[in-house]
């Protein structure tokens, strides 16, 4: 604010040098003897002024406008507010200089009136015919003096001219000859003072034969009145003689005389500058027109700024403040209502900021929260699911997708209902097959054991639903927590058979010892003592207890092999070597079966325990070949490099074209003695099994489309133990 | 009253024509110097001088109105100098008041230099012995160097200080009040 006053300073200096000088300019015009050759200077120098403060206005005007074009902020209003003001001083403003202008000239034109003008003009005819009667009886009294000189002699002519000029009462008397030659004069002042020669005109009339009265102002002031008359010729060769008498006018008659012809001169010199004083006042007028109406401009352009500084502030303020700057103070100048206003706005963009910060720290906390509880729910081993009340998917955490092998993570399908999502998915679809009739009941809470039949086989979930309290906004929907636990289970029943082989080993196989002692014993003693027909059936009992001992024995060792784990000796080997090593052996074996081999020519070395390995070829050879009998048959033995999200793999798939497996069986193929046949431990595929989950690797089986079974290893690359499945939260991980 | 309306504007449109230059007219007056001539008398150059004056009817009306009229006669003695500024020498101002006595109907001239003041019946007559300068001492000649040719110039011009205020403005912008008076130069002796 302070600057704007300051910027008003010299224009402010300019405007009262202009009002000085045009009040000079009036008081020059007033008193135009001592001050009038200043005028004509004054004016130049206020019209150069005026052309300044112009120019200023114009080039303020000129901005203006610049800013309205452009359109920018507070243009149109300063305009506004300009035009405003303008209109508002200069209306008043007109009228007076219209009026002024009026009043003067009419004014002016009333000092003059044809009657005044008459009047002095018949004063002054008046003077002139008295003072006419004088002059005649002068030049008649000269015309005698004239007469009366020719006759005296010029030696004495002086002396008369003397007695002549006292006697006719004149101030100067002169007889002058031939081109102006001085032949005697009488003054009545005693300096000598040279008369004045008659001009030429005077001597054009006395050579016309008229002598000369007239007029004239004495030069001490005062009238005076000059006879110039012929001297009558006495001889005709005579030079021509002129007499020159200049009467003196009384002092009262003079005075009367010159006050007349003053009044008369001083109208007379009114009238004739009636118009220029007009038009100088005129001038003097519209000049103060100009100032008043360029500072009357100028005053707008600062009272217009002045007005919308603040205005203009707040409006800036307001716009940054909208493009969210609540950082936005204005300083509070005025004690008036634009004073309060910015004092409210400043109030308000506080009231705002502190709002806006309140906000900002609770959504803070909301999203530390929720990223808190996102992050548990991520390392959750448990899948989280949770659906809006019209089963639509609301969030899903990454334990869900393992545990229903999405192919795209659940999260990425927020908002689809669980129905569309589980078309096509064949886990998810048995998944929510199965939990939607409690999910539709809309419990608070329920528990369900769900079983699926996914990539690696069956799986056992423990799903926990409950339902989400009410949110505003958001219509109550349910919570599904579920745990897989087929690994749990697994390893329960891994332990159980673990304890019974265990016990079986200890409590079936130390008996077969002395049972089979004694059979042996039995027929050794009474087979030569019995008859022979006794004795071979002896023989035979004793020879099927000893058998079934021995078979027994086998069962019981086969059994406690499949229970004890040896520890494995881990080397890195080629597995398609393996395979064809089995392979071999077993092609020599049975002619009736045709193998075929397609074995991946970039099959990775893979790191396991060989002996092993080579375990589960002979089990899942011997498996397709007691499947097949003894028709004629095909083993398709397959490996593959398989590059998944989850690592590298050797797959190694063996098909024969056999009855295939029971479909009933299908879920619990690999447990030991689940079998449809009559021959075998009943314990190979489990084995088999078993052998592949201790790589880290999996087994899977299935009816080939085609026919026959279908048996898939996949073997990591590198060996990775699996974790006792005594810790299933690890497991399921 | 109409014509009251018409002089109203006159301010104005005087003020805009303050600025662009009015076109001569026909009427202007002029002051001219017919004849100049110096002579050496007595140590002294002294100068004789015919003066044509034409008044304009502005100034004529001014005269008849009783307003005295200011001529300012200026003589001037210079120097040529070849790489300087012309150095003046002398300027002499002779200055004559020409007025209307109206009750004797004369015209009165009067030097003012001196105060002596003679009448003329018309205005022909006074204007002619005004035009007609005898024996006016310009420089005494020791001041001027033998061997240097100067210049001297002559001009009359209306005194426009001596105007009445009222036409001050008017003697810059009337034709009728613009004088046109050249200088007239002479060579020296």
């Amino acid at each position: 604010m302070k600057r704007t006053w300051l910027s008003l300073l010299p224009l402010a200096g300019l405007f009262v040098l202009i009002l000085l000088s045009l009040s000079l300019m009036g008081y020059a015009a007033q008193n135009s003897e001592r001050f009038g050759q200043y005028y004509i200077a004054l004016l130049f120098f206020n019209l150069f002024l005026l052309v300044l403060l112009a120019g200023l206005v114009v080039v303020r005007i000129l901005a203006v406008v610049r800013d309205l074009f452009r359109r920018r902020q507070g243009a149109r209003l300063t305009w506004r507010l300009l035009l405003m003001f303008i209109f508002a001083a200069l209306g008043p403003v007109l009228v007076v200089y219209v009026f002024s202008v009026k009043f003067l000239t009419s004014g002016i034109d009333s000092w003059f009136d044809v009657d005044v003008e008459h009047s002095l003009e018949q004063a002054l005819e008046l003077s002139r015919l008295s003072l006419d009667h004088r002059m005649q009886a002068h030049l008649e009294e000269v015309q005698r003096v004239a007469r009366q000189l020719v006759e005296v002699p010029d030696v004495l002519v002086g002396l008369s001219l003397n007695d002549f000029r006292l006697d006719l009462g004149a101030r100067e008397l002169t007889l002058l000859g031939f081109k102006n030659r001085i032949i005697a004069t009488s003054t009545e002042q005693h300096a000598l003072v040279v008369p004045r020669f008659p001009s030429d005109d005077i001597m054009v009339q006395l050579a016309q034969g008229k002598d000369y009265v007239g007029l004239e102002p004495a030069p001490d002031g005062g009238l005076q009145i000059r006879v110039v008359a012929r001297l009558p010729q006495g001889q005709p060769l005579a030079e021509p003689r002129i007499l020159v008498a200049v009467f003196p006018l009384s002092a009262r008659m003079s005075r009367l005389a010159e006050s007349v012809q003053q009044a008369y001169t001083k109208y007379k010199g009114l009238a004739f500058l009636r118009r220029p004083l007009k038009q100088n006042f005129q001038i003097t007028l519209s000049l103060v027109l100009l100032v008043s109406t360029l500072f009357a401009v100028w005053a707008a352009f600062f009272l217009a700024r002045r007005l919308l500084s603040p205005i203009l502030e707040l409006a800036e303020a307001t716009r940054r403040v909208a493009e969210g700057d609540y950082q936005q103070h204005i300083e509070v100048t005025q004690h008036d209502e634009l004073g309060f206003l910015a004092q409210s706005f400043n109030e308000m963009t506080e009231a705002i900021r502190q709002a806006r910060e309140a906000a900002e720290i609770s959504q803070q906390l909301v999203e530390n929260q929720r990223s808190y509880l996102q992050t548990v729910l991520r390392h959750l081993s448990s899948g989280v699911l949770t659906l809006d009340s019209a089963l639509r998917i609301r969030t899903a955490n990454d334990a869900a997708d393992q545990i229903l092998e999405m192919d795209r993570p659940l999260q990425s399908m927020v908002g689809q209902h669980l129905a569309d999502v589980a078309r096509a998915r064949p886990v998810l679809q048995a998944f929510y097959d199965q939990i939607v009739p409690e999910l539709l009941r809309d419990a608070p809470e329920w528990q369900k054991e769900v079983r699926l039949f996914g990539e690696a086989g069956r799986k056992i979930l423990i799903c926990r639903g409950a339902r989400l309290p009410d949110q505003q906004g958001n219509e109550a929907g349910q919570v599904i927590v579920m745990d897989d636990v087929t690994d749990l289970i697994t390893a329960q029943r891994d332990a159980a058979w673990g304890e019974v082989a265990r016990r079986l080993a200890h409590e079936i196989k130390n008996p077969l010892t002395p049972i089979q002692l004694s059979a042996e014993r039995l027929a050794h003693k009474l087979g030569r003592s019995l008859p022979p027909d006794q004795a071979e059936i002896l023989q035979r009992a004793t020879g099927t207890i000893v058998r079934q001992v021995e078979a027994m024995r086998d069962m019981v060792n086969a059994f406690r092999d499949y229970a004890s784990t040896p520890p494995a000796q881990i080397t890195l080997f080629d597995f398609n070597q393996l395979v064809r090593e089995v392979v071999d052996m077993y092609s020599g074996y049975a002619d009736h079966i045709e193998f075929v081999t397609r074995l991946a020519p970039d099959l990775p070395s893979l790191q396991g325990d060989a002996g092993r390995l080579r375990q589960v070829l002979h089990n899942l050879i011997k498996n397709a070949l007691e499947a097949i009998g003894e028709r004629p048959g095909r083993i398709e033995l397959a490996t593959r490099h398989v590059e998944s999200s989850k690592g590298h793999y050797v797959e190694l798939t063996v098909r024969d074209n056999g009855p295939g497996i029971a479909e009933d069986l299908l879920p619990q193929l690999f447990e030991p003695y689940v079998t449809n046949k009559h021959k075998g431990t009943g314990l190979g595929l489990a084995i088999v099994k078993k052998i592949v989950e201790e790589h880290g690797g999996m087994v899977t089986a299935r009816n080939a489309p085609e026919g026959g079974a279908e048996f898939i290893i996949r073997l990591p690359e590198r060996y990775r133990p699996k974790t006792t499945p005594a810790e299933p939260t690890e497991a399921a991980a | 009253m109409n014509k009251a309306d018409g002089e109203k504007w006159w301010g104005v449109w005087l003020l805009a024509l303050l600025l662009v230059a009015a076109p001569a007219r026909a009427d202007s007056p002029s002051f001219r110097v017919e004849d100049v001539q110096t002579r050496l008398e007595e140590g002294v150059y002294v100068l004789d001088a015919r003066l044509k004056l034409h008044l304009s009817r502005d100034m004529r009306g001014a005269l008849e109105s009783g307003l005295p009229l200011v001529f300012k006669v200026r003589i001037e003695v210079i120097r040529p100098r070849r790489f300087l500024w012309d150095e003046t020498l002398a300027t002499i101002t002779q200055r004559y008041e020409l007025q209307l006595h109206p009750l004797s109907g004369q015209y009165v001239l009067r030097h003012l230099n001196t105060g002596i003041q003679q009448t003329f019946r018309s205005l022909d007559a006074a204007l002619a012995q005004l035009g007609n300068l005898r024996d006016i001492p310009v420089i005494d000649a020791k001041l001027l160097a033998p061997d240097v040719t100067y210049r001297g110039r002559i001009r009359v011009v209306l005194d426009d200080d001596a105007l009445p205020m009222p036409l001050k403005v008017r003697a810059y912008t009337r034709s009728g009040w613009r004088v046109q008076a050249p200088w007239t130069t002479w060579s020296l002796p």
